[in-house]
């Protein structure tokens, strides 16, 4: 692996942070306009953390969390997963890294429309080579973690959006990732069930110790989460642990621009 | 992923679209049909005309001809070339007849004859060991050479006299019943230069008996139309065809037909011709001391002459060298213009012929399946189409480009797989069925030298072949869609609506 040589394994994985983003820059070209997604974000995210990035539409929320799970490239910047520069990989390096140490979940659920629930779940199990009797176990297993023990065999339409959204978790836990990456996770369900959302993501964090990044616009929803950074035309201009809101801890002094790194 | 997973998912979405995926693998079923039809016709056709060539087209047959009608040639054959063949060709040659050629009329009754009808005096014994499989009597029994008064007659000459004579559509009433011919000499027209007379033609009346009725062989041999003629032996032939001794007893033998200028026609016999061509002069010359003269040049070697040559070699690998030796002795006697036909080379001209005809039909079969491919082509475009985002979720759960590949692939593939086999199958039965309702089976005429009838045949090799073919052509028509797919950019394809 490329990443390898000057900041992998070599040096050891305790010393690193999980997600480590140096000075990332995302540019894209809408004909002759440029539009500038994300203008040097660093950021530290470490293994079993609970990181919500908040922030107004089109403030680049999205474009940092596809950054983060290695679906798309900066412009300029690095990214670190587990000390490793995944943006010197390979495109199926890349996508080796997604399917081992990432899980997302989207606010359309993305379900594949024409499989029932369990053969969803299973996709991650089969793209990574687990036989048939294994990763049926595993994936009957996971839709009962997430409550769907009993809707198995329904396709994506006979399902209700939060149901759906469950799918969608339990697929991205399919191969017991590092990271789960949420982007606007509750955004199409009604509170009641966005609660319920967040709150199945809140106890995987908390039991299973994934580290979990969501992207939301909802502050009930970061309300969740340990730290939360803000994000405003493509830089984090404010990140704190949310002990406030929580109402636990006095809230720490705010993480300014860069400071991250 | 495992080939396993993939062609299971594969599956699973044909499922989904069912009506899509049906009505792609009835269009590859259909291409592939046509082409093993197609496949399975050429190959009826062509196994029948190579057995044709097989049983009556004798290739280790070489004939030798000369040009023009016999006794009137530009270039004789004599049966010295054929003891000259036979003694110094040994090497190569199993055996060599001569054979010759002539025409008839056959009567019907009192007043009515036929017209003219194929002669050919030859060897029935030789014939038969050249042609066993075409020299096969429908009844009746093939005569020696040495009964001269029994003549062998082909199928077609033999159901045309049925029904003129007997008024039945089977020609085997013909064996063991008496023909009268009447064989007609035509005087150059040297013999009546300077006259008023148009033409002389001398006939004398032969009585033959039909030994035997041949079956329908539907064989032309260098223009010798076996179904068409009445057989004898060479020497009896050649007597019908012996111009009449310039006396009184050998012209009372004949009759003859005087066509005038004037158009006028007369008949008349021996005698009186005789007495007409004494009476008129030519320059102090009557037509009768033009006949004597005619008649002697005629006669110093007449014995001598045949029209055709056939030699047979003794291997089919000597034809060629046959071939040579026999156009080299031509020429050297000073008679280049003789024609050796090997039938080997007709049957390597008909084999090219039918070639390019199996190429065209081979290339047909091939369109058809391209055309089925096409339908794959188009339905795994817009499967892509509408599945882009599904492509998104596939790389954003992990899933390589090449996984997304063979995901689209195998669909064609396992479509092509599908409409592949159903369609030889069903080609199998298009075949069956042509064959049993005989729908195709009819006969090729090959420029007139044989034809044959032929049904379409089905055969492994033409299964794996259409089989293999049609599975190559979706594969790469399969696989243009699904590299396409495989190169979505997934934040893109997510995002696509």
């Amino acid at each position: 692996m490329k990443g390898k040589g000057e900041g992998g394994k070599a040096r050891g994985e305790e010393g690193f942070p999980l997600v480590k983003l140096v000075d990332v820059h995302k540019v894209y070209k809408l004909g002759e306009v440029e539009v500038h997604a994300l203008r040097g974000v660093n950021l530290e995210v470490e293994r079993g953390e609970f990181v919500a990035i908040v922030g107004p539409s089109g403030s680049g929320k999205s474009t940092l969390l596809n950054m983060i799970g290695a679906m798309d490239r900066p412009t300029k910047g690095q990214v670190f997963i587990e000390g490793q520069d995944i943006t010197k990989m390979s495109d199926k390096e890349r996508a080796k890294l997604r399917l081992e140490k990432i899980g997302f979940v989207f606010q359309q659920y993305h379900l594949i429309p024409w499989l029932p629930a369990i053969k969803s779940v299973e996709i991650p199990l089969m793209i990574a080579g687990v036989p048939p009797k294994e990763r049926r176990k595993r994936a009957e297993a996971l839709l009962h973690e997430v409550g769907l023990g009993d809707r198995m065999w329904h396709k994506p339409s006979e399902l209700s959006g939060g149901e759906q959204q469950r799918v969608a978790i339990a697929r991205a836990l399919a191969n017991e990732p590092e990271i789960l990456l949420a982007d606007e996770p509750t955004g199409n369900l009604d509170t009641k069930t966005g609660a319920e959302i967040v709150k199945l993501i809140r106890r995987l964090n908390e039991e299973k110790g994934v580290t979990c990044i969501i992207v939301t616009h909802d502050l009930e929803v970061a309300a969740a989460a340990r730290r939360v950074l803000y994000l405003r035309d493509g830089r984090i201009v404010r990140g704190q642990p949310l002990a406030a809101k929580v109402g636990k801890e006095k809230a720490l002094r705010p993480e300014e621009e860069g400071e991250g790194a | 992923m495992r080939i396993a997973d993939v062609l299971r998912l594969a599956k699973d979405h044909m499922v989904t679209s069912k009506l899509r995926t049906a009505l792609t693998i009835l269009g590859i079923i259909m291409g592939v049909m046509a082409m093993t039809a197609i496949l399975s016709v050429s190959e009826g056709f062509g196994i029948a005309i190579r057995e044709a060539m097989e049983t009556y087209f004798n290739v280790r047959v070489i004939f030798v001809t000369g040009i023009g009608t016999f006794g009137t040639q530009e270039c004789k054959l004599y049966l010295t070339d054929v003891e000259y063949i036979r003694v110094h060709m040994a090497d190569v040659v199993n055996d060599t007849f001569p054979g010759v050629f002539g025409a008839v009329r056959v009567q019907v009754n009192s007043t009515y004859w036929t017209n003219y009808q194929l002669v050919m005096g030859s060897s029935h014994e030789k014939g038969q060991k050249v042609w066993p499989t075409l020299y096969v009597p429908l009844k009746g029994k093939i005569p020696s050479d040495v009964d001269k008064k029994g003549v062998v007659l082909g199928y077609k000459v033999a159901l045309f006299l049925a029904r003129l004579k007997f008024k039945t559509e089977d020609p085997a009433v013909l064996v063991d019943k008496t023909l009268r011919l009447r064989v007609e000499m035509p005087l150059p027209s040297t013999a009546v230069e300077g006259t008023d007379i148009a033409s002389v033609t001398l006939y004398r009346e032969v009585t033959v008996m039909v030994r035997a009725v041949l079956k329908e062989t539907g064989v032309n041999l260098a223009g010798f139309d076996v179904d068409s003629s009445i057989i004898g032996t060479f020497e009896a032939v050649k007597e019908w065809f012996r111009p009449p001794e310039p006396t009184n007893e050998g012209f009372a033998q004949i009759s003859a037909r005087i066509e005038w200028r004037s158009g006028e026609v007369d008949e008349v016999d021996g005698a009186e011709l005789k007495t007409l061509m004494e009476a008129i002069t030519v320059d102090d010359e009557t037509l009768w001391d033009r006949y004597v003269d005619w008649y002697n040049t005629r006669m110093a070697d007449y014995d001598e002459l045949a029209s055709i040559i056939v030699v047979y070699a003794k291997d089919v690998d000597y034809v060629e060298e046959i071939e040579k030796r026999l156009k080299d002795y031509f020429e050297h006697t000073g008679r280049e213009q003789a024609k050796v036909i090997a039938l080997k080379a007709y049957a390597r001209a008909i084999e090219g012929v039918l070639g390019i005809f199996r190429s065209l039909l081979i290339v047909l079969g091939v369109i058809a399946v391209i055309v089925a491919s096409l339908g794959v082509f188009n339905t795994m475009t817009t499967n892509v189409r509408e599945r882009v985002k599904e492509i998104g979720i596939m790389k954003a759960i992990g899933a390589t480009s090449g996984t997304v590949l063979k995901l689209f692939w195998s669909e064609a593939i396992l479509m092509g797989i599908i409409g592949s086999f159903l369609g030889v199958l069903a080609g199998w039965g298009a075949a069956w069925v042509i064959a049993a309702t005989g729908l195709l089976k009819g006969i090729v005429a090959f420029g007139a030298v044989f034809t044959v009838t032929a049904e379409p045949i089905m055969t492994l090799e033409i299964a794996i072949w259409s089989f293999t073919v049609s599975l190559i052509s979706t594969a790469i028509f399969g696989y243009l869609p699904a590299r396409w797919a495989s190169k979505y950019d997934p934040v893109v394809a997510l995002r696509y609506e």
